[in-house]
């Protein structure tokens, strides 16, 4: 147990090291994040008739940084495999089992580490935290964060090719984070359009914002009534992900082959 | 006793058989030389044996494990240096070599001492913290070959150790290689330096097209092809063709030419063998010899022996 | 920013809108479609300096200084193209805009054609004049962050310059901000694609100039630096 778990903290301890290696991301990200809420947060904010705007919109902006981030171990894998790295990863006396848990905790820990401080932030401009309800928020958002990464890495790993990773994420990316509750709170996404409404009660973005904004007790931009739905919507996907993730590891999963 | 046993080991993309039911021993402790022309299948052979990619047929079997079956515990035994240096630009050798020792299960204790020690003996201690982008083609064939060092795997497999290397710099490697060997591992070196598998291989196996020429030793491979061996020998007068045919009875000779009255050229086979007793009966017949100059086939004239081609006629047609 | 800001998130924000901004936006729809379409010719005519600065770090440059054209010809080509690219990459996001919100008149096309082209040049010189300016990957990467999001958000693309104008002078938003969105020209180009399909805000010769004043600048310095510094090692 003790070697398995070691060599499952080595995968992890290199995917976090790395991370903090590509400065200019960390760089570029943090700018984005402080611009959205010092700039866009503030104005959009005037402009909706939603109370508390620009609280609800900082607590969706944390889960959609997460989300962004955790992101990043699908394009890590295809930068591995431009530059071989991936196979090998591949050789190493790893199990891969060991290699895509520990790369699924290692995207979502990093993604962690680096938005922590962000979320910190954004629970200073929040102004109020329930701490009972942020503690059990924070640790959905941590599956939540390993849910994004085991997603990242199985579309990866299908796909095989950057050209459609990229625009396959894209995709994701558009649709993912604009049909959830991290800008807008659900009942207006029902008026807007029924359709986009039903989307949005699904998507576990929606689930890590709620949950989030549940955890910092203002009332003004709770739009929970029972937490457990979405928690229980964060475990199914964390769980669906790590062990879809894992089988096709196990299965499929070879050097080359890499467009 | 063979430590890896490959049977049928067959891999296709597409139409194409980069690997074609290669068949292939290999015995413990020595250093194996695998040869052939770029697109031969060295790498993919490797790759399979690594668990890196599957095979499309056949399997092998490293220790005592299947690759098939068995993959975690084949990798448990294997440590592979990689053709092309796999790395990303951000990361620094010592990141590298110290992650893989780490994976390796070396103890904290040992593993600082020796990623100095490695990164040292090839002269990468100073550049051990600067990003990979930064470095030469020779710098970052040298961290991939210190991580097989650091890791002294019970099989090594070596995929070109010295390409892009200086020639110091190649017997370093060289040198480093044999006390891995000596030190218990055994050692495939996939290789399209001719000279390198010569002076290294216990014994060469030549591939082409995805299959296994030939495979011996280089002696034994260099003597498999009648006459290779040549001798010139000048003389202080002239020779009689009584004394060409007096020379034509050794049956090691397999042919001779007088390029000038004092001058002859024997194709031959074993020339270490039959030199002693050539010059015998040259001196028997009062023939005094005054330059002697031997020179035996390299690989190369093994391969084309074997195929019809040369390496690099192999490597442009597309092996 | 793509077509899912408009198709969704444009339409939800519609419900949101205060009643004090309906004064001004009858439709956030129709009101984002000129701002995505700036936006996107940003993004597109902003990626020349990424390469650039790919390019001096990985010594490509040298090649580029072994052709036979002379220095400002390659110069203003390296502009040029990046602004070329940008338009390109618009035109489907402005085709779109043209699909819901009206096609423009043959004068008001011309114009908004040429403005556009000379934002993207713009765009891609001050993308180079960074590029060229910064001699590692992260300083690069920081400088057009804070560039590239204050032009972003300071302007006009999602909210109405009146809007930030109004948090100005209630002390809310920093005041060299507000003036920033004011000459942004971001805000000049949307706000002149809406005056022309949406009748509001009404169509200044301001709108024009300012773009035509910073493609300038932008256009002459980042030939001149990149001429300057990339004969240097």
């Amino acid at each position: 147990m003790t070697a398995l778990t070691n060599k499952l903290f080595l995968v992890v301890e290199r995917d976090i090291r790395l991370f903090f290696q590509y400065k200019f991301l960390i760089i570029m990200r943090g700018i984005w994040f402080v611009s959205q809420i010092v700039l866009f947060g503030l104005i959009a904010s005037r402009m909706v008739s939603v109370t508390d705007y620009f609280q609800y919109y900082v607590a969706g902006l944390s889960v959609m940084m997460l989300y962004s981030t955790a992101l990043f171990i699908g394009f890590d894998i295809y930068e591995e495999a431009e530059h071989g790295v991936f196979e090998y990863l591949l050789s190493l006396p790893v199990s891969r089992r060991q290699l895509v848990l520990g790369r699924s905790i290692g995207g979502g820990l990093r993604a962690f580490i680096y938005v922590g401080p962000l979320i910190g932030v954004a629970l200073y401009v929040i102004g109020a935290v329930n701490p009972l309800n942020f503690l059990i928020a924070f640790f959905t958002l941590f599956l939540f964060a390993f849910g994004v990464s085991g997603m990242s890495i199985t579309i990866a790993v299908i796909i095989k090719s950057s050209d459609r990773f990229d625009i396959l994420m894209g995709v994701l990316d558009a649709l993912i984070v604009r049909l959830s509750t991290a800008m807008y709170p659900l009942a207006i996404v029902q008026q807007a359009n029924p359709f986009y409404g039903g989307l949005t009660q699904l998507n576990p973005v929606s689930f890590a914002s709620d949950l989030f904004r549940w955890g910092t007790g203002l009332e003004a931009i709770i739009s929970l009534n029972n937490p457990l739905a979405p928690l229980l919507g964060i475990v199914a996907f964390f769980s669906f992900f790590t062990f879809v993730g894992i089988i096709i590891y196990d299965k499929r999963i070879e050097g080359g082959g890499w467009q | 006793m063979a430590i890896i046993s490959i049977k049928d080991l067959t891999k296709t993309f597409g139409n194409t058989a980069a690997v074609n039911h290669l068949n292939l021993s290999i015995e413990e402790g020595e250093i194996f030389g695998l040869l052939g022309p770029n697109g031969a299948g060295k790498t993919t052979a490797i790759l399979m044996l690594a668990t890196v990619i599957r095979p499309t047929e056949g399997t092998a079997t490293v220790g005592e494990y299947d690759i098939r079956k068995n993959p975690d515990k084949v990798r448990a035994l294997l440590g592979i240096a990689f053709q092309e240096p796999k790395m990303l630009w951000v990361s620094t050798p010592w990141d590298i070599v110290n992650f893989h020792a780490k994976v390796c299960g070396l103890s904290t204790q040992d593993r600082k001492r020796k990623v100095k020690e490695i990164l040292d003996a090839l002269e990468m201690w100073e550049f051990r913290h600067r990003t990979v982008h930064a470095l030469s083609g020779g710098m970052r064939k040298r961290v991939e070959i210190a991580k097989i060092l650091i890791q002294r795997p019970k099989i090594a497999i070596v995929d070109e150790p010295t390409a892009q290397i200086d020639v110091v710099g190649k017997h370093k490697i060289w040198k480093m290689l044999c006390e891995l060997r000596d030190q218990g591992s055994t050692i495939i070196l996939a290789t399209n330096e001719l000279y390198e598998a010569d002076v290294l291989s216990d014994r060469v196996g030549i591939l082409h097209r995805g299959q296994l020429i030939v495979c011996d030793t280089p002696k034994k491979l260099k003597d498999s092809i009648p006459g290779g061996d040549i001798i010139d020998i000048k003389l202080e007068k002239e020779v009689t063709a009584k004394d060409i045919e007096a020379l034509k009875d050794f049956e090691e000779v397999v042919d001779i030419h007088q390029p000038k009255p004092d001058n002859l050229r024997l194709h031959l086979n074993k020339v270490e063998e039959v030199v002693p007793r050539i010059m015998n009966l040259l001196m028997k017949k009062n023939m005094p010899v005054s330059s002697i100059r031997m020179s035996e086939p390299s690989l190369d004239d093994v391969f084309s022996h074997f195929t019809g081609l040369t390496i690099e006629e192999a490597q442009k047609g597309g092996a | 920013m793509n077509l899912a800001d408009l198709f969704i998130m444009a339409i939800v924000y519609n419900q949101m809108l205060s009643s004090a901004i309906t004064t001004q936006i009858k439709s956030y729809f129709n009101f984002f479609a000129p701002g995505l379409a700036v936006t996107g010719l940003f993004a597109s005519a902003f990626m020349i300096g990424r390469e650039i600065n790919m390019e001096r770090r990985r010594e490509v440059h040298h090649y580029m200084l072994s052709l036979p054209m002379t220095r400002l010809e390659l110069a203003v080509g390296r502009v040029l193209s990046g602004g070329l690219r940008g338009i390109i990459y618009m035109s489907p996001l402005l085709l779109t805009c043209f699909a819901f919100l009206g096609v423009p008149n043959v004068w008001q096309l011309l114009l908004i054609v040429g403005v556009l082209f000379l934002l993207a040049i713009g765009i891609s010189g001050l993308s180079i004049a960074i590029a060229v300016s910064t001699s590692s990957l992260e300083k690069f990467i920081t400088a057009r962050g804070l560039v590239y999001y204050a032009l972003f958000f300071c302007s006009s693309v999602f909210y109405p310059l009146s809007l930030i104008q109004q948090l100005g002078q209630e002390g809310k938003f920093p005041m060299p901000l507000v003036v920033l969105a004011e000459i942004n020209p971001l805000s000049s180009a949307s706000d002149m694609i809406r005056a022309f399909l949406l009748g509001t805000p009404a169509f200044s010769v301001n709108m024009i100039l300012s773009v035509a004043i910073f493609s300038v600048i932008f256009t002459f310095s980042a030939a001149f630096a990149y001429i300057k510094i990339i004969e240097r090692k």
